[in-house]
């Protein structure tokens, strides 16, 4: 008999996620511009972005619960368009907070719910002693975070090989939290999914991501590995950055700029540099902040070399 | 294993599962209409067992006119809001989307229920000798208010999108109302011929189908994801003006600090309740009596319509179901205790109340007396009595909290409904004065035993707090 966790469906050798050209717009206001990536199997995407930046967006229409305007994307070789049920079963998702199924007792939404994957292999022990939930309780007697590890246990019930995460652990106590990012790591390795998690915690997401996606005003300004992105990010301190500028070459992407610095990406060890820069590995939250920053110029917006 | 059964069968199979919520807690549970509800089932049973005797001896144009077919519809039209509820709960669930056949077996499930419900009932007017095609054919007209909710569920749907379902569907109630009340439209859509009903049933359930099938559409629509919440514009370089905070708080005036214990979710402001009050009655009644509609001249009309519009002064808001700003309210320390916050409460709706239910009286009473005409002493004895009644109506919604700590939703909803409901049904005007005198103190009596002792109770209750 066929498993429903063995990847079987659609093209053989297709990507669990691939993205072009996407754009979406609400009313004037662009979310999402001209968005290019893919995720392979088994990694983890960090999406790291403000508010608005347009995470939300993007992972609304990678799960098909918004419309694109243009671009395509592809999920297991599928047009999110048009997925098949099959392609559905294989995907998982844990929105920012759950609402509804109020009125359900906890093991019987579980029971509910996986019902729609057909059988499944019994619930994963470590997943349910990490949800710690009492079966008999009804869901809107959870408190906020009991939801969230509720809707955390709905989303990985089925051992789904593509999991979208948006910002999970927001409601979740510091111990819940360490405790599910060692449990989705362990996930990921025990079962070669792919993982697309968007979360304010830095930290967390540094830690456990093997790619970083970072997005401003709806344009993916930075998409690196993240041993890529701790090896060749620094900031370069000189007293006027404007004269570094000139010195780099080409094929070095500014990230961001201060008054006494620049944020580069692509430095190594062997970059010939004016006199006088001194080199400092950035702090992965400063970098995320300048990153991110908004620009106030459409012409800053449009580049990922803003500050340049 | 499911991945191996054809397409129809899994879906069958979701279908199936969907049907079954329908016949545990989980419908019953959170479901604020049930009781109401199953209060008009019966309502209705009675009816058409009163209808089903009178047939026996009477056309069917008499037997109408003494029985409240209204009962059935109004049996309809709450079922259908129960199915919303349930319905809404399932689709509109943030995960639901990315469970894989979830949306559209719910979706069936409700379509399936929704039919099956307006077939029992149908069926169950039809046991008094009526045609099963004509029960059905009344019964789906007065369900046409509730496919204009089913198109816009009010918890899901944008504010402005809500206010035009609501007064659609306000509308279309009104009209309704307003055949049946003053023309022969029951006896008229129960007396048609197959020809006509049978393929406007179809129609109207095809309508009915089509509305809920394309529920999870506008549940899951991009206008619920719009990104504007989560925004955030570039901080200007210095405070503005518009920016710097104000040191100064200001203070709240008597009706407003009143308005915002009472609702201060959807506020009616003191003025606009006190115009309302005052116009919306007399008009109501005017306007229907106006339509070349019903028999007789314009005082019959009025005469005739004036019953029914009973409601109108009686119905209540959601001042007692809904508490959840009741926490944040009382953190401000403004209104004392636990116990003199709920007192204030009490106090703020008893006084708003005292406002504008004499407004309401006289607004209806005005064209009736004016009109029919009716003797002056006649009127203010009625007026008098309905005023009474209104005022001690208002409490009656509290009444569950007398004997239990935490009453069910739906029980509190029904027990703010049902005195507004039996008030249209049992009036001065049906009863005359002196039988609904001593009714019209009960329900007073009734209404201040609630003011006077519900708030200890309510004070030493749980308040909703972090709930849905």
């Amino acid at each position: 008999m066929q498993d429903r966790n063995i990847p079987s469906h659609g093209a053989p050798f297709s990507l669990p996620v691939e993205v072009s050209h996407l754009t979406k717009s609400f009313g004037s206001f662009t979310a999402l511009d001209d968005v290019s990536f893919s995720i392979a199997q088994g990694e983890t995407v960090a999406l790291l972005g403000r508010n608005g930046a347009g995470k939300s967006t993007l992972i609304g229409c990678l799960m098909g619960f918004l419309l694109a305007d243009s671009g395509n994307i592809d999920i297991f070789g599928h047009s999110i368009a048009s997925l098949p049920r099959e392609i559905r079963a294989r995907t998982g998702f844990v929105p920012q907070t759950m609402t509804g199924f109020g009125t359900f007792r906890v093991a019987q939404l579980m029971d509910y719910i996986a019902a729609f994957y057909g059988e499944l292999p019994p619930v994963d022990p470590a997943l349910m002693a990490w949800a710690d939930l009492d079966p008999r309780k009804m869901v809107r007697s959870l408190s906020g975070g009991q939801k969230q590890r509720l809707a955390i246990v709905l989303a990985m019930r089925h051992n789904p090989e593509f999991l979208v995460l948006d910002e999970p652990v927001a409601s979740l106590d510091p111990h819940a939290r360490r405790d599910f990012m060692n449990l989705l790591d362990s996930y990921t390795q025990r079962t070669g999914a792919s993982i697309l998690i968007s979360s304010h915690i830095l930290s967390d997401l540094e830690r456990l991501c093997s790619r970083l996606l970072f997005v401003r005003q709806g344009r993916v300004v930075l998409d690196v590995p993240t041993e890529t992105f701790r090896a060749t990010t620094r900031w370069l301190e000189h007293p006027t950055p404007d004269q570094v500028l000139a010195a780099l070459p080409a094929d070095i992407q500014i990230l961001g700029q201060r008054p006494d610095a620049l944020l580069v990406h692509g430095w190594t060890e062997d970059l010939a540099l004016p006199d006088g820069i001194q080199t400092v590995v950035p702090d992965f939250e400063d970098a995320f902040l300048e990153i991110t920053a908004p620009r106030t110029t459409p012409a800053e917006a449009e580049t990922p070399n803003a500050a340049a | 294993m499911n991945s191996f059964l054809p397409s129809g069968a899994l879906e069958r199979s979701d279908m199936l599962r969907a049907l079954r919520l329908y016949g545990t807690r989980v419908f019953l549970v959170g479901n604020p209409m049930i009781f109401t509800a199953g209060i008009f089932i019966l309502l209705a049973v009675m009816t058409a067992h009163e209808l089903h005797t009178a047939l026996l001896t009477q056309s069917l144009e008499k037997a109408l006119k003494h029985s409240s077919i209204l009962n059935a519809a109004l049996a309809a039209t709450f079922l259908q809001n129960c199915l919303q509820t349930h319905a809404g709960n399932q689709i509109g669930a943030s995960q639901a989307r990315a469970v894989p056949g979830l949306l559209h077996a719910e979706a069936r499930a409700a379509a399936l229920v929704s039919m099956v419900v307006l077939v029992a009932l149908s069926g169950l007017l039809a046991w008094s000798g009526v045609p099963l095609h004509d029960t059905l054919f009344y019964t789906l007209l007065n369900t046409v208010p509730s496919v204009a909710q089913w198109y816009a569920p009010p918890q899901q749907s944008s504010r402005r999108l809500k206010a035009i379902t609501t007064l659609t569907g306000f509308a279309l109630l009104l009209g309704l109302m307003l055949l049946t009340f003053t023309t022969d439209f029951p006896l008229w859509a129960l007396t048609r011929p197959a020809i006509l009903t049978v393929p406007a049933d179809i129609a109207m359930m095809g309508l009915l189908t089509a509305a809920i099938m394309t529920l999870p559409n506008r549940l899951h629509s991009p206008a619920m994801m719009s990104p504007t919440d989560g925004m955030t514009a570039p901080a200007p370089a210095f405070p503005t003006p518009d920016t710097t905070p104000r040191l100064v708080p200001h203070d709240l005036s008597f009706y407003q600090l009143r308005q915002m214990l009472l609702a201060p979710a959807s506020p009616t402001t003191l003025k606009n309740d006190l115009l309302i009050s005052l116009f919306m009655p007399a008009c109501a009644v005017m306007i229907m009596a106006s339509l070349p509609l019903g028999h007789g001249g314009f005082g019959t009309r009025i005469a005739h319509l004036t019953p029914g519009m009973t409601i109108l002064i009686a119905l209540q808001d959601g001042w007692i179901r809904t508490r959840t700003h009741w926490p944040l309210l009382l953190t401000t320390g403004r209104f004392g205790s636990r116990l003199d916050f709920v007192r204030a409460v009490f106090t703020a709706k008893a006084s708003r109340v005292l406002m504008t239910a004499p407004l309401r009286t006289v607004s209806l009473m005005l064209p009736i007396t004016l009109f029919r005409p009716l003797a002056p002493t006649h009127a203010l004895l009625d007026g008098a009595e309905l005023l009474i009644a209104t005022l001690g109506v208002t409490f009656c919604g509290s009444l569950p909290f007398l004997v239990m700590k935490q009453p069910p939703q739906n029980l509190v909803v029904a027990l703010s409904l049902a005195p507004a409901f039996i008030l249209q049904l049992c009036n001065p005007f049906i009863l005359g004065a002196r039988i609904f005198g001593p009714i019209a103190l009960g329900i007073a009596a009734l209404g201040a035993l609630c003011f006077f002792l519900v708030p200890p109770r309510l004070a030493r209750a749980d308040w909703p707090y972090e709930t849905e």
